[in-house]
């Protein structure tokens, strides 16, 4: 049974009596442990999807419906509890789904996080918010959780502001944050597009290794298929707010049938032509 | 919804602008009584019909006055901020476009007019009775003969309360244009000019001004409230413009003195003011969103 | 964080210098020598006296040795005498600032207590109701002279509902009351004036705090708070307000200046024995040593709230007050 069941989903931005289709009634699922990509080009509605999954986009312009079914998962004997539709849900409710059951990674970690606060402070706020955790305690779960993105002298770093390091450490920060409340499913919206080529195959890598060390299930949203190919199981195409092709990875990239699909090929191939290119010669 | 709001604020306060503009071009045909008049008899009545805003401490007409009080107004703050523009764009012109030690030694100026308190700047300028000096200078023929157009007589006075408040309010003029001239600075058509051989004179005046100008319209609009304000505290201090001419600060003044009996002397002279500073800073915020939305959508 | 402070210090010395000489050269604008018109304002002032003053001053010297002369003393805070009462002038200076200061001080803690907590609520919901009433609200307080809504203050809670007293800051017995009571007097009579004080700072800030607030609400971070499912008190407070209000110290900074000169009308209509009185008072009777010595005194007061300013700013705002990456 899947863990997410999206089912014509709907997003349109009012503004001053005209409006917008961003996504338009597109359904998918992701199952449990699974990562699913979302790609197409800019404007083709993936952010807002992902967005409105948990209901983050600003109501006022943004109008969302369809159903989003989230079955329960209990996180160590993966027992599949009661579903609940997300868009139906009260506030109280979602709030506690947000961070706790479904956690964001988003594009630019540098304006993502809080620069007036520590990052020891940010990260302990989710987990005391969403685990029993408290204090001491807490802050072990902090240490803990920075250590396994991979930052050094973590302890030390509690105190550290987030301008104090570096974009690709800033973005492991943000890991560790959606991570330490241990949700089931993880959205990263564009996670490595801000970031250097050789740091994007470190984050990738990473979300890969922890994706399979807590059966962690990736909503990805990217528009480069280099970075899909790398760690996704499944993709789903999107175009102009709808969705247009959805398979595996293999199936999909390897035996394009829509034209967008081969559109977006055609781009990876030619950037991976130039990057062929400039390393001969 | 804030944008139709804001709009028919506008031009609510254009309305008001242009009701102004022909009191004070009208104000003989309008004004009901001579506001010169002295008719001690009548004094301190209450609005009738003879008097429809009251009359004051020396029987003279409340509506008259405040109808010649627009006049003064209108007269002094677009002056004063004609001057304020002119000095302030020159010298932030001047900073912006050669900078280092220009601007430096410019923009310090700048800093430590703005650091001293406004109305005591203004007070202890005046109260070196710089009319005197102006006379003295004989400064007087350029712009005594626009005031003229308006009094029998030359009112040094009034002349030095344009200059003083002009000359108090060009800084953040400067700011603003040293600030444009910056960015503008290093814009192709800019280089484009240079290399064509313009001289720097005729870059600054053809090219960066012309697109510096449009926030300086804004604060300009929002100036002459400014100045209005200015003078009328100033007037009501008794250090703006001297009774018998009337304004609206120094009829507030001598109501002061009557304040428990003689509420209209009080209450009418303050709208006038508070109306008219409204308008412009309506009208100004209005320029200041016209602007906004045209930059925003010809990105 | 030392440095700078090091740095701002030493930016700020060609301003004290450029108001030394803006505030010599302000006496010297008037014709004639600087004691001619307190002569004729003052006749108490004998012909010795002027005599001596005119030494005093070195009027007889050029101007640039008389610069020089006046710099030396205000380095040793002698600002002559007045002519008025031949009172050191830096003594009557002192008498007068402690009221002053509360003043400003106490009308710019109701501002703030006023002005924030608008600005946030006009900013989570712009557009809405109540923004668009503050937005009204906010036109009329920029337009309305502060003068006059004292005197109309004055009038009607003063005169009429006798609910405030009209001037001074003491009443006739107030050497009789006990401690607590003296204080409720003297704040009794500071209502009005720190409110009037208050009230032409309120629009501006409330504007701005609008503004920031509004730009902050749009920024990713925010978006980050809400997607760890914080509640949205605490997205707005802990996350939003710590951001919102640091552009509002660098402004509480540049008001300064309005905020002293604001003293100016509020003592002279309630009759405060303050340091705005004084000025005026002074700027009436001429009184030359006097008005120097404030202009110069105001505008190192306004330079040192400014630094206070730009100093809370450095701390507050962890990207400057710690360095780049350690």
């Amino acid at each position: 049974m899947p863990l997410l069941t999206v089912e014509d989903l709907t997003v349109t931005y009012r503004h001053h009596g005209t409006s917008v289709r961003a996504v338009d009634g597109i359904s998918f699922t992701i199952g449990s442990g699974e990562i699913l990509a979302l790609v197409g080009e800019s404007g083709s509605g993936k952010s807002s999807a992902a967005l409105a999954l948990a209901k983050l986009l600003p109501s006022p312009p943004a109008e969302v419906s369809g159903q989003v079914m989230m079955e329960r998962v209990h996180p160590h004997t993966n027992i599949f509890g009661v579903g609940v539709n997300l868009l139906s849900a009260s506030e109280e409710a979602l709030r506690a789904i947000r961070g706790g059951k479904i956690a964001y990674v988003f594009q630019d970690p540098a304006t993502s996080l809080n620069p007036v606060l520590t990052i020891g402070e940010q990260l302990r706020e989710a987990i005391e918010l969403h685990t029993g955790a408290r204090g001491e305690e807490a802050t072990r779960v902090v240490v803990e959780w920075l250590q396994r993105v991979g930052i050094t002298s973590a302890k030390e770093r509690l105190s550290a502001y987030p301008h104090e390091f570096s974009v690709g450490m800033q973005q492991r920060v943000c890991l560790a944050m959606a991570m330490a409340t241990q949700p089931s499913l993880l959205i990263a919206d564009e996670p490595t597009t801000a970031l250097d080529v050789t740091i994007q195959v470190q984050i990738l890598r990473l979300m890969r290794d922890l994706q399979r060390a807590f059966r962690l299930s990736v909503l990805l949203i990217s528009h480069d298929l280099t970075v899909v190919e790398r760690i996704a199981h499944r993709v789903a195409v999107m175009s102009q707010g709808k969705l247009v092709e959805i398979g595996p990875v293999a199936q999909v990239l390897g035996h394009p049938v829509h034209p967008c699909t081969k559109a977006l090929l055609a781009c990876r191939s030619a950037v991976a032509l130039r990057r062929a290119g400039r390393a001969d010669g | 919804m804030m944008n139709l709001l804001r709009n028919r604020l506008a031009v609510m306060g254009g309305v008001i602008l242009v009701v102004l503009a022909v009191v004070a071009i009208f104000a003989p045909a309008l004004s009901p009584h001579d506001p010169l008049q002295i008719n001690l008899p009548d004094a301190l009545l209450p609005p009738s019909a003879a008097y429809p805003l009251g009359t004051d401490l020396l029987g003279r007409d409340v509506l008259s006055r405040l109808i010649y009080g627009t006049r003064i107004s209108l007269l002094i703050g677009f002056i004063a901020v004609g001057i304020a523009v002119i000095v302030g764009t020159a010298v932030g012109a001047l900073a912006g476009f050669y900078g280092g030690w220009v601007d430096a030694v410019l923009m310090r100026f700048v800093d430590t007019l703005l650091s001293i308190p406004t109305i005591f700047l203004l007070l202890a300028v005046i109260a070196m009775d710089p009319a005197q000096r102006l006379l003295e200078l004989g400064g007087l023929p350029l712009i005594g003969g626009l005031a003229k157009g308006f009094f029998q007589a030359v009112d040094p006075q009034i002349v030095m309360l344009m200059a003083v408040i002009g000359l108090m309010s060009w800084m953040g003029v400067a700011r603003l244009v040293r600030a444009e001239i910056l960015s503008l600075k290093e814009r192709e058509f800019v280089l484009a000019a240079r290399v064509l051989g313009a001289s720097s004179l005729r870059v600054i005046t053809k090219h960066l001004l012309p697109n510096a100008m449009a926030p300086v319209l804004v604060s300009a609009t929002l100036g002459v409230g400014g100045a209005i304000l200015t003078e009328s505290v100033l007037s009501y201090l008794g250090l703006g413009v001297q009774p018998p001419t009337p304004s609206w600060g120094n009829i507030l003044n001598e109501g002061r003195v009557a304040l428990g009996v003689a509420w209209w002397l009080t209450l009418s002279p303050g709208l006038c003011i508070l109306f008219t500073v409204l308008a412009f800073n309506l009208v100004g915020e209005g320029i200041r969103e016209w602007i906004g939305r045209r930059s925003a959508g010809a990105k | 964080m030392i440095a700078y402070l090091i740095r701002r210090l030493v930016a700020l010395l060609p301003v004290l210098l450029w108001i030394t000489v803006i505030s010599f050269g302000i006496i010297h604008l008037a014709p004639g020598k600087p004691t001619d018109a307190a002569m004729q304002f003052n006749p108490k002032v004998s012909l010795e006296a002027r005599a001596r003053i005119e030494k005093l001053y070195g009027l007889d010297q050029p101007l640039p040795v008389q610069y020089l002369n006046w710099l030396g003393r205000i380095a040793r805070l002698d600002f002559g005498r007045s002519f008025l009462d031949e009172r050191p002038v830096t003594e009557k200076i002192v008498e007068r600032l402690p009221i002053t200061l509360t003043i400003n001080i106490a009308s710019l803690l109701l501002v703030l207590g006023i002005a924030i907590p608008i600005g946030v609520r006009a900013a989570v919901r712009p557009g809405g109701l109540f923004d668009r009433f503050t937005t009204v609200g906010v036109f009329l307080g920029y337009s309305m002279p502060s003068f006059w809504l004292a005197l109309l203050c004055l009038a009607f809670f003063g005169v009429t509902l006798h609910w405030l007293p009209i001037s001074g800051i003491h009443s006739l017995d107030h050497d009789s009351f006990g401690l607590v009571q003296r204080w409720l007097d003297t704040a009794w009579h500071l209502v009005l004036p720190v409110g009037i004080a208050a009230f032409s700072g309120l629009a501006g800030l409330s504007r701005y705090m609008r503004s920031s607030m509004v730009d902050v609400l749009q920024q990713d971070y925010i978006r980050t708070a809400r997607a760890k499912g914080l509640s949205e008190r605490r997205v707005l407070f802990h996350h939003g307000l710590r951001n919102g209000l640091l552009p509002v110290i660098t402004i509480l900074g540049l008001s300064l200046p309005d905020l002293l000169g604001g003293s100016v009308i509020a003592e002279t209509i309630f009759s405060i024995p303050g340091m705005g009185r004084l000025f005026y008072d002074a700027v009436m009777a001429r009184d030359y040593p006097i008005v120097m010595a404030l202009v110069t005194v105001g505008a190192i007061l306004t330079m040192l709230g400014n630094l206070l300013a730009d100093l809370a700013y450095a701390y507050a705002d962890p990207r400057i007050r710690v360095g780049r990456s350690r």
